[in-house]
């Protein structure tokens, strides 16, 4: 593993202190602030998704979700956009076989979401930080924190 | 943007000035010798007026492209694991790009060719609109046509 890519770790792990001791951290793209982590929820990787809030109307290249309409952060909006999408909220993150699982951040002690993880074919998850790279964490908590808050809730929905 | 355009064409003008005032001086040059009143100097004072004029807008350049850099440089750090489109504009580093105006322009168009970012967010704040209205744009294509538009 180059140089480089243990100081990118080393920086991310200053963001996310429980992946010290996550031995499946993982980067697996390089930086790329063309896309967040709930387009990267639905497995895209060419957009921003994020709710309008009304506070920005001319932006480039975002995806206004689930619609145009204004809404607030607020997680209980998050968990309408994905069940619109065919998720439903689930118990936890234990993988299940033939189902896809995200998992919904929030702010501490607030309902306001902060980011969104998947779970990947092989049981581990997988996430977009912000602008910067996607990563495998081993489970949904090791990116809990000062950064994304901590863990909502679950959703899981039918996986081919 | 605009203060560059009007020095520069300022500039012509002093030029003419100062090529006048030197014409005069070779011509007077025995008398200002004689007389002991150095029009020459006063010449080298306006070439040197000429050059320092070059030398501020040069090192007023360097100071607004240092002074991008350390807030572009702030602000990836400080949004670097952020979503939220209101938490990354409303950083106060990007606001300081946003209120740089036209002069950030050539500097946020050589930064998104290298490398295409939200940062092409910065130019819908500072011209109020979006370059295209495709609602299939990423902001990879967004940034292209930006640097399409506005490269000089």
């Amino acid at each position: 593993m180059g140089e480089k890519t243990e100081d990118i770790k080393k920086q991310i792990i200053q963001a996310f202190p429980k992946l010290a001791l996550d031995s499946y951290f993982e980067l697996t793209s390089p930086y790329n602030s063309c896309y967040n982590c709930i387009a990267w929820a639905y497995n895209l990787d060419n957009r921003w998704m994020w709710p309008n809030t009304g506070g920005y109307v001319f932006l480039d290249g975002i995806h206004y979700w689930p619609s145009d309409h204004v809404l607030d952060c607020n997680v209980d909006n998050f968990i309408e956009a994905f069940n619109l999408k065919g998720y439903i909220i689930c118990d936890g993150p234990d993988f299940e076989e033939g189902y896809r699982k995200i998992a919904l951040y929030v702010a501490k002690g607030t309902k306001e979401c902060t980011h969104a993880s998947r779970q990947l074919n092989n049981g581990f998850w997988t996430s977009k930080l912000g602008k910067s790279q996607d990563i495998q964490h081993g489970t949904p908590y090791d990116i809990e924190g000062d950064s994304y808050g901590e863990v909502f809730c679950f959703m899981k929905r039918e996986h081919k | 943007m605009q203060l560059t355009k009007f020095s520069a064409a300022i500039k012509p003008l002093t030029l003419a000035v100062g090529l006048f005032s030197t014409a005069n001086a070779v011509a007077y040059n025995s008398i200002d010798d004689f007389t002991g009143i150095r029009t020459v100097a006063s010449n080298l004072r306006t070439s040197e007026y000429i050059k320092s004029d070059d030398r501020l807008d040069q090192i007023n350049m360097l100071i607004n492209e240092h002074r991008f850099r350390d807030h572009l440089i702030r602000w990836e750090k400080r949004t670097m694991f952020l979503s939220s489109i209101n938490a990354i504009i409303e950083n106060e580093d990007f606001q300081t790009i946003v209120s740089m105006g036209y002069q950030a322009v050539p500097l946020i168009i050589r930064e998104i060719e290298n490398h295409p970012s939200t940062l092409v967010w910065a130019l819908n704040l500072i011209y109020k609109q979006k370059i295209t209205n495709d609602p299939k744009a990423t902001i990879s294509d967004a940034c292209k046509q930006w640097v399409k538009k506005l490269k000089i």
